[in-house]
């Protein structure tokens, strides 16, 4: 059901995505062309300067589209009238939660893929090759230099540590939704005071745990560059991804648990 | 065979009013089933506890003997009083989903009630007027072989003559061993398709019976005794 769930998610949520990302990708490639080849003179040059700045305005606005969207479907198509219709579909709760998370995080990577694929369009040549040769090559020498740590262990927690990120980031937002649907009016208000409270709440459990770390290493003294990349492999990365997930089940299972309990689509 | 509905001591409330309380109520197979009652007399708080949108908040709801769950949502076909169609889907694309998710659901069935309501299957449903919606939700629902078909405010937005297609489509669809109950105020349209009827009020149960027993033991009309019992 699940897989059913997620095709049909994709399906509402594709058309206006791939709109936007032909836009991106034309406008990097109208750009590109522009440069190339120096069309405008005197007072057409003004053409590139708004392609220029149309590219810049697609981007942000293809970040604020994955944001919208995320809020969007899951209030409309949940909560609200369509929410009659979903919930009444031989399916767990959990798996709409789960449905709109994943495919709120698929397009989330897609614009930043998309976005990476338009930069190398308007700015690959023989001279950015080489610079990005050169950073890859210092990339990887962070892998074969001795930093007193693993390396590869650290890229490995980022990348986890990012994903985990932003799914809890995604399952937040679900959860004040969720919370603000239980109010009798004012849903939208609600949910954005549910937001903040959350934000507190994990804040303060946040500075609460890791507080402990940062205080051994206070006592222990760890000032070198090698120790303090120790640390933050072995203990201040994982305690982060660790309270990350918890909050992210905690989450979950609070937007779960007002699904199947107290539902009350108006 | 458990009865398709049954409640015990059903009580629903929202944080101020009492929607419903102590409803004991036994539904059985192969009946349809007029709930009936003025606005907000608790009709639609019933049918939403039925199709698992709501839960009790004290006593206990069994559909097929079973707890409101992933199991009776197959066995259930709802039709809310509000149209939850997606805008941005055609017809088409609905009794696909509709296929989709149900494999009760009877596509071939849904496109002849399509064809003679006169809807083009492949028009938006952005594009519909609110009665062509609810008709062509009521055709999705009633597509499905249920066992139980809540409908909520059937016929409210449609005009008199499709309404007598749609009350002939319910009848028709009418699989001898599926219940149907139909919630309205709209009475006198719909008493000669009962079977039996449940009044209710203020949140409680006024009255069940047969159809039969009302119209020959008081010798009314459904219409008339609902107006007796329901005097302003």
């Amino acid at each position: 059901m699940l897989r059913k769930l997620l095709n049909y998610e994709f399906k509402a949520t594709g058309r206006i995505f791939l709109l936007f990302f032909i836009a991106m990708v034309a406008l990097a490639g109208i750009n590109r062309l522009f440069m190339e080849f120096n069309l405008f003179e005197q007072r057409l040059a003004i053409i590139p300067g708004i392609t220029v700045g149309l590219y810049v305005m697609m981007i942000f606005a293809t970040f604020v589209l994955t944001f919208v969207v995320m809020i969007q479907r899951f209030y409309k198509n949940l909560l609200g009238d369509e929410g009659y219709l979903m919930f009444t579909l031989p399916v767990k709760p959990g798996a709409h939660i789960i449905s709109k998370m994943l495919v709120s995080f698929a397009w989330l990577v897609a614009s930043v893929a998309v976005t990476v694929l338009s930069i190398l369009i308007l700015s690959i040549n023989t001279k950015s090759m080489e610079v990005l040769g050169r950073l890859l090559e210092e990339i990887g020498l962070l892998f074969t230099g001795n930093y007193g740590s693993n390396p590869l262990l650290f890229t490995l927690e980022i990348i986890i540590g990012g994903i985990v990120c932003i799914f809890t980031s995604i399952l937040m937002v679900y959860a004040a939704i969720a919370i603000g649907h239980l109010c009798h009016s004012h849903r939208v208000l609600a949910a954005f005071g549910a937001y903040l409270g959350l934000m507190v709440v994990i804040q303060v459990i946040s500075a609460l745990v890791m507080s402990i770390p940062f205080f051994d290493m206070i006592a222990e003294q760890v000032f070198t560059q090698e120790s303090t990349f120790q640390w933050t492999t072995w203990i201040l990365l994982p305690i982060q991804i660790g309270l990350d997930v918890l909050f992210g089940v905690g989450y979950y299972l609070v937007t779960k648990y007002i699904f199947t309990k107290r539902l009350n689509l108006e | 065979m458990a009865a398709i509905l049954q409640c015990k001591g059903l009580s629903k409330r929202y944080s101020y009013v009492q929607a419903l309380s102590q409803v004991d109520l036994t539904v059985e197979r192969g009946k349809i089933v007029g709930l009936l009652g003025p606005n907000g007399s608790g009709k639609s708080t019933l049918i939403k506890l039925c199709s698992g949108l709501l839960v009790p908040t004290s006593g206990e709801i069994l559909i097929d003997g079973k707890r409101p769950g992933v199991a009776s949502k197959l066995q259930v076909s709802y039709l809310p009083e509000r149209t939850y169609l997606n805008n941005w889907m055609r017809v088409s694309d609905m009794i696909s989903f509709f296929g989709d998710f149900y494999e009760n659901f009877d596509k071939a069935k849904a496109y002849e009630m399509l064809e003679r309501l006169g809807i083009n299957s492949r028009d938006r449903l952005k594009t519909m007027s609110k009665g062509t919606k609810e008709k062509v939700q009521l055709i999705l629902v009633m597509s499905r072989n249920a066992d139980l078909y809540l409908l909520d405010e059937p016929i409210g937005g449609v005009d008199p003559a499709a309404r007598d297609y749609i009350l002939n489509t319910i009848l028709q669809n009418y699989n001898s061993n599926a219940t149907i109950i139909i919630s309205t105020h709209l009475i006198s349209d719909i008493e000669q398709i009962l079977d039996d009827v449940i009044f209710i009020k203020a949140g409680q149960v006024a009255l069940t019976s047969s159809v039969d027993d009302i119209r020959e033991g008081q010798g009314k009309s459904v219409d008339a005794l609902f107006r007796e019992v329901f005097k302003c």
